[in-house]
């Protein structure tokens, strides 16, 4: 059975203000195995107190987001085997980036979660609204809503987002993709609202278009496409409310 | 932890870990970034040294003529490089904002890189008569 | 649709003009630094090569360029764009920097005078090769 080397990043701040890299070694049991499995086998037969987060194992829930060897991922959704390319091979799991740790994997996603809050991140119906109130499927809006409104909030693209690092007031890849999906649903009244908290210097203008947001995104999410619609928005908005077309 | 090969490589790792898995769109912005800095410090100097003409024009000429030396001609063509990068991917990001190409953002940067290098080459070809003059 | 932005909403619209801004400067300093850099190191490449001419810049071939109202407007107008755009961009970087970013305003009336004063001092230089 192949064996690979599992590098955890441990440590808390209250116990150890330095953290350290601890490696395992893991047999590779199945090619399916998951960098998740590896740490639940870990933990389940080397050391008890390794910490990390997880629910669905599906790649549903967005809770067990890790950055792999530097890039950002599901741990549950990342095998293992072409990672660690055989026999001997390394792999090394960290936590998320620009969030808090609390304990080895284990982060605090509060700042991220309040950024998702700022762009107020449910539906506002309009008073004339009666439910349910659907969106054709073959709509044009429903196909420009329906891949933004896939985020299952994991907080890798916050991790991957090279801006939200240094300024954690800027409100991140996520919570713009929301308010580009309710801005764009019809159905929405509150799209003034949300432009106005999204078009501000820690909004819309801190993206820089780097992309890393969309090439970790585990749906696929075109986030810079969202967050590019949105300054669109505003910028038309503007533009019009210049030369007084607006009106 | 005692210094060993093993720490080494970790923390070799722990580089590796921040910059091997970023992607052409982080390096288009970081280049931009650098580039832009670079830029605006020789911004300063540039006008530091056009500001000798006040000192009358024998200055300014003596300056320039060492300024026009071919150790300055290469530098001038790293400025050049510079120029164009940021100009190209400048070009790029404005796409991005017309909501232009944003899904083919990486090859976008990669012609932004092949047009930097290619025109600088033929800036370069055109000034080696300077370089390798007297 | 609703409508767009009403008025107040648009003054809360904080960080479009520089954002902005930096769009259009740039756009138009792809050509003045085109022309500028092209006039100033290509144009006249030929006849230094073939010893016409002996370097590319010197105070008398600047000086007959900017004899042409052209050639004024577009130094100017680089100089003040130049300005613009570089410190502008400074200013995005230092905002990602949290001490910078907690006194932005400070900062930022700062840069306006380093850019108002080097575009002052850049001017009277090049006004030695005008008057």
């Amino acid at each position: 059975m192949d064996t690979i080397s599992l590098s955890v990043r441990r440590g808390s701040p209250e116990q150890n203000p330095t953290a350290y890299w601890q490696e395992f070694d893991v047999p590779i049991v199945e090619d399916t195995m998951s960098v998740l499995d590896a740490l639940i086998w870990v933990q389940r037969n080397v050391d008890p107190s390794l910490a990390f987060r997880r629910a669905c194992r599906v790649g549903m829930c967005g809770t067990c987001g890790v950055v792999i060897n530097g890039r950002e991922g599901l741990a549950c959704g990342t095998l293992l085997g072409p990672l660690a390319g055989g026999e001997g091979g390394k792999v090394r799991v960290q936590p998320l980036r620009h969030l808090p740790v609390i304990r080895d994997l284990v982060t605090d996603p509060g700042v991220f979660f309040d950024h998702l809050r700022q762009v107020d991140p449910s539906l506002t119906p309009g008073p004339g609204l009666q439910e349910p109130v659907v969106l054709s499927p073959d709509s044009r809006e429903r196909q420009t809503i329906s891949p933004h409104r896939e985020c299952i909030y994991c907080g890798l693209c916050y991790s991957a987002c090279p801006v939200a690092g240094p300024d954690s007031g800027f409100l991140g890849p996520a919570a713009l993709n929301r308010a580009f999906a309710l801005v764009s649903d019809s159905r929405d009244v509150a799209r003034n609202q949300r432009l106005q908290t999204v078009a501000s210097e820690q909004g819309l203008w801190r993206c820089h278009t780097i992309f890393e947001c969309t090439a970790v995104c585990p749906k696929g999410i075109p986030i810079t496409r969202a967050i590019q619609g949105l300054k669109r928005r505003v910028v038309v908005d503007k533009l019009k409310s210049i030369f007084r077309l607006g009106r | 932890m005692a210094f060993s090969f093993r720490t080494l490589s970790l923390h070799a790792g722990n580089f590796q870990d921040r910059y091997s898995g970023t992607r052409s769109g982080w390096w288009a912005w970081f280049l931009q970034r650098l580039t832009g800095v670079a830029l605006v410090g020789y911004l300063f100097l540039h006008i530091a040294v056009i500001s000798t003409a006040r000192a009358g024009a024998d200055t300014f000429d003596t300056v320039l003529i060492i300024l026009q030396k071919p150790f300055f001609v290469v530098l001038d063509l790293f400025l050049i490089a510079a120029v164009l990068y940021h100009a190209l991917n400048g070009v790029r990001v404005l796409l991005f904002d017309a909501g232009i190409a944003i899904k083919r953002q990486a090859l976008l940067f990669w012609i932004c890189m092949l047009l930097t290098i290619v025109i600088t080459g033929v800036a370069g070809y055109f000034s080696l008569p300077l370089i390798f003059r007297g | 649709m609703s409508a767009p932005l009403t008025s107040q909403q648009q003054k809360a619209v904080a960080g479009f003009w520089p954002w902005f801004l930096q769009r259009v400067s740039g756009f138009l300093l792809i050509f003045l630094v085109g022309v500028h850099i092209w006039m100033t190191h290509f144009s006249g490449l030929g006849d230094v090569v073939r010893g016409h001419q002996e370097e590319l810049v010197l105070f008398e071939i600047v000086k007959q360029r900017l004899a042409q109202g052209l050639f004024i407007f577009i130094d100017f107008s680089l100089l003040a764009l130049v300005l613009y755009h570089g410190l502008n961009g400074m200013r995005n970087i230092l905002l990602e920097w949290g001490p910078a970013a907690r006194h932005a305003a400070g900062m930022t009336a700062g840069l306006w005078l380093l850019g108002i004063g080097t575009f002052i001092y850049g001017a009277w230089a090049l006004l030695a090769f005008i008057l």
